[in-house]
Parts: structure tokens; C-alpha cells; sequence
């Protein structure tokens, strides 16, 4: 093979960029947020029965409990991070085109964030919101 | 460079279809169709915000379409979580053996399918 010309030693160029060594903490990442879940899931199947036969105002009361505001607000976070992290592994997977795939995965967090800022605000909103929870509209 | 046209592995078509291998891919499936629940919370608390949103809300769950959705996410949530255990075991080394690896594999389906009939029986008015 021919050396090309430049300042790039030749145990670089044969290594070249190597491992990131970010791999077994998103192995890690991805294992410890679904051991968080279990207990998490576990929860929210047993708060939905109630949920789903609440009216507007019983939901509001529901969310404005500590427990189950800070239940959601963890579950909401966790989920997306774990959700993320599988979706990004798939993406790695099976989209052969590296641009695309560097993309999506960028996107796939961007969603994730922008799904998490906007429960995290809705949550505090409702559950802080004005005390009478049968005005109409706030 | 010389575009390759020889067959690449794997061959999906020919492969056998086995136990292990369509618990596999049902694992990234589920774990995909289970991440569109987070449209379905921001809809919920958005909608909590007045009665009419909330009537609209209510009335999208209660659509026979919605419906077949959210039995299919309580399948996917349970598959998702039990699977998902089997694969934590597997990490800490227990049963990676074939036979326990089967023997698990079995116990996930019928626990999945069994909770999630028991679990839906319980939104049925």
C-alpha cells in the first residue's frame, strides 16, 4: 500500500478512530433504567384502573397527590430515557446509511427531549395550578 | 470500489423459524410500538387542561380503533416486561442454557398472554 502523505502516524491510520469506549455505558444505561421501570410499570398498572374512570376533576386530584405526581414524574423520565436508548440501538441496527442513521438517532433524542420537557411542564402546570379545578380553563 | 452482489448474510427467508429468534424480534417491536404511548400521556395531561379537551379526549379513547391500540399496548407492555426480566437474568448468566432458555421462553408467552386478559377484563364496564 502506498503511504499517503500525511502527518497521521501510521499506528493512527491503522487504528483509526477506534472504539468511543462509550459502549458498555449505554449497555449499562439501558439495563439499570429498565430495572427502574419495573417497580415504575408495576405502579402505573395499578393506578390506571382508577385513572380511566376519573372525570377532569378527579384527574386533577389524582395529579396533585406528591405520591403520584412524583410517580408519573419518574415514570415519564425513565421511559423516555430507556425508550431512547432502545430506539437508538435499532436505528444503529438496521440503518445501513450512515448520515441517515447519525441523524434519526439525533432526532430520536431530540423528540425525547421535547416529549419529556412537555409532560415535565404539564405536570407542574396541572398539579400547581389554580386550586378550583372546575374553572373551565387555565 | 467493486460492487458486491453476493448474497448477503443473514438469508431471513430460508432461516427456520424458531422460538428464541421471533422472541427476539417481538422484543424490539413491542419496545418500538410501546414508545408512541408517550403521544398518548402528553394528549392526557394536555387535554386535562379544560372539560371540553378532556370530553374530546375521552371520547378518542373510547373509539373502537383506540381500543384495539391500547389492548394491543397492554400486550406489548406485558410481553415487553417479562421478556424484558428474561434478558436481565441473562445478564447476571442465569438460564443461557437451551433448555432454560426455552423452558423461559414458554413461561414469558403464557404469563404475557394470561396478564393481559386478566388486565383487560378489569376495564370492561
Amino acid at each position: 500500500m502506498k503511504q499517503e502523505k500525511t502527518m497521521k502516524s501510521l499506528v493512527s491510520s491503522a487504528k483509526y478512530l477506534g472504539s468511543a469506549h462509550s459502549g458498555l455505558h449505554h449497555w449499562l444505561s439501558q439495563r439499570l433504567s429498565a430495572l427502574f421501570l419495573v417497580p415504575l410499570i408495576f405502579w402505573f398498572l395499578w393506578q390506571l384502573p382508577f385513572i380511566v374512570r376519573a372525570d377532569q376533576k378527579d384527574s386533577l386530584v389524582w395529579l396533585a397527590s406528591p405520591v403520584n405526581m412524583g410517580g408519573l414524574f419518574l415514570l415519564t423520565s425513565v421511559f423516555l430515557y430507556h425508550g431512547s436508548l432502545g430506539l437508538q440501538v435499532i436505528l444503529e441496527d438496521y440503518v445501513a446509511h450512515k448520515g441517515l442513521r447519525f441523524l434519526s438517532i439525533i432526532a430520536v433524542q431530540f423528540a425525547a427531549i421535547c416529549f419529556w420537557m412537555t409532560s415535565i411542564v404539564m405536570i407542574l402546570f396541572l398539579a400547581f395550578g389554580l386550586p378550583s379545578s372546575n374553572v373551565s380553563s387555565y | 470500489m467493486q460492487k458486491n452482489h453476493r448474497p448477503i448474510s443473514p438469508h431471513i427467508q430460508i432461516y427456520k423459524w424458531q422460538l428464541t429468534s421471533v422472541m427476539s424480534i417481538l422484543h424490539r417491536m413491542t419496545g418500538v410500538f410501546l414508545c408512541s404511548l408517550v403521544l398518548v400521556l402528553v394528549a392526557w395531561l394536555v387535554s386535562l387542561r379544560n372539560p371540553e379537551a378532556f370530553e374530546c379526549f375521552k371520547n378518542i379513547v373510547h373509539h373502537p380503533l383506540t381500543q384495539i391500540y391500547l389492548v394491543g399496548i397492554i400486550f406489548s407492555l406485558f410481553y415487553h416486561l417479562s421478556n424484558g426480566i428474561r434478558h436481565l437474568l441473562w445478564d447476571m448468566g442465569y438460564g443461557l442454557d437451551l433448555k432454560t432458555t426455552y423452558l423461559s421462553g414458554w413461561l414469558v408467552l403464557s404469563v404475557t398472554l394470561l396478564a393481559t386478559i386478566f388486565y383487560v377484563l378489569l376495564f370492561i364496564e
